[in-house]
């Protein structure tokens, strides 16, 4: 009797434990910690928003946060071209 | 209000001598202003592309002559425990809930240019790379400055075992949050200059740039980039955000 007991709660926590790893609960990550502050962050995340000026004191008059891809988007496209050449030659 | 008092307490917990240090530093750079400003008196100031041209030449000249007196073998200092700035100040050219959200299970690093080895590094093969830890000042443009304590890769290991041109002018970053910017090889050698993967211990916490950031103690704040998606290794000079924006690029201390 006590040893179907004990099997029948073995049985219950594991289908917890089945049950909370499906939600995600208690996926084990090698972040740790990150994760945690992550998941925090989740609920009060939000996308950028590109139209507002940049909230650091290095901006100047004008800036806005989407700047920053913009800019990054031209980089790129200038650069892949001249590496590329760059790595043919080597 | 809660920043500004993380940014008072950075500024209450930087030493006298520091802060001689500092002063010492900005008379150093308002007197090349003021000879930036003198040569500009040859120059039609009502004809603002030819004094951006000059400026722009000034900054050149600047990085050149830091180039040169770079030591790469002189340390930043390093402090004690009991010197840790809290909280850490979060900077930003966006607020701290839009961080951006990285999925530590799909992260993979990419590497580009002149490297041997590109494939891309999960987090988990980063984080088996030999680590060490360092105390800092993280010195901001702005006119604060925090310490902390980093832990990561020496990134001289990691350009090695990936196999990266070590003759190469410039390393480049590409970040998860759009920002870039790059570095000179000499600072990327720098024995304290480093993929840092942790910070106070624990992982490193997406405010300060999770997965991976730079820490660089020999420069300013806004070469350290965070969320690091991309590492490339070239000839070409690649700039940066800020850098294009007008802030000088080797940006040392």
């Amino acid at each position: 009797m006590k040893k179907f007991f004990i099997a029948g709660f073995i049985l219950v926590l594991a289908c917890s434990a089945t049950s909370a790893a499906d939600k995600g609960a208690l996926v084990p990550s090698a972040a740790g910690d990150a994760d945690t502050d992550m998941q925090i962050k989740k609920e009060s995340r939000q996308p950028m928003n590109m139209d507002e000026p940049m909230p650091t004191g290095m901006a100047k008059k004008g800036m806005k946060k989407g700047d920053v891809k913009a800019h990054a988007l031209k980089k790129e496209a200038a650069m892949d071209e001249m590496m590329k050449q760059e790595e043919i030659k080597k | 209000m809660k920043k500004r008092s993380g940014l008072y307490t950075a500024l209450t917990t930087v030493p006298s001598k520091q802060i001689q240090l500092l002063e010492r530093r900005l008379f150093l750079k308002h007197s090349l202003s003021l000879g930036a400003l003198v040569l500009l008196t040859g120059c039609d100031v009502t004809d603002v592309d030819a004094v951006q041209k000059t400026l722009w030449a000034m900054s050149k000249w600047n990085d050149r002559v830091q180039g040169w007196l770079f030591n790469p073998n002189k340390l930043a200092p390093v402090y004690p425990e009991s010197a840790i700035t809290k909280p850490f100040p979060f900077n930003a050219f966006y607020d701290e809930d839009e961080i951006p959200m990285v999925d530590p299970e799909r992260y993979r690093l990419a590497l580009g240019g002149l490297i041997r080895d590109k494939k891309p590094w999960s987090l988990a093969q980063l984080h088996a790379l030999p680590q060490v830890s360092q105390i800092t000042r993280h010195v901001c443009v702005e006119g604060w400055s925090a310490i902390g304590k980093w832990t990561g890769v020496p990134f001289r290991h990691f350009l090695e075992r990936v196999g990266a041109d070590l003759t190469a002018k410039y390393v480049g970053f590409k970040c998860l949050d759009d920002y870039y910017t790059s570095i000179d090889m000499a600072t990327a050698l720098h024995p304290q200059t480093q993929l840092t993967l942790m910070y106070a211990d624990r992982t490193l916490p997406a405010k300060y740039g999770f997965p991976m950031k730079l820490r660089i103690p020999t420069k300013l704040g806004f070469k350290n980039p965070k969320h690091i998606a991309e590492i490339y290794v070239t000839n070409v000079y690649p700039g940066g955000y800020w850098e294009d924006m007008g802030y000088n690029w080797f940006s040392g201390l």
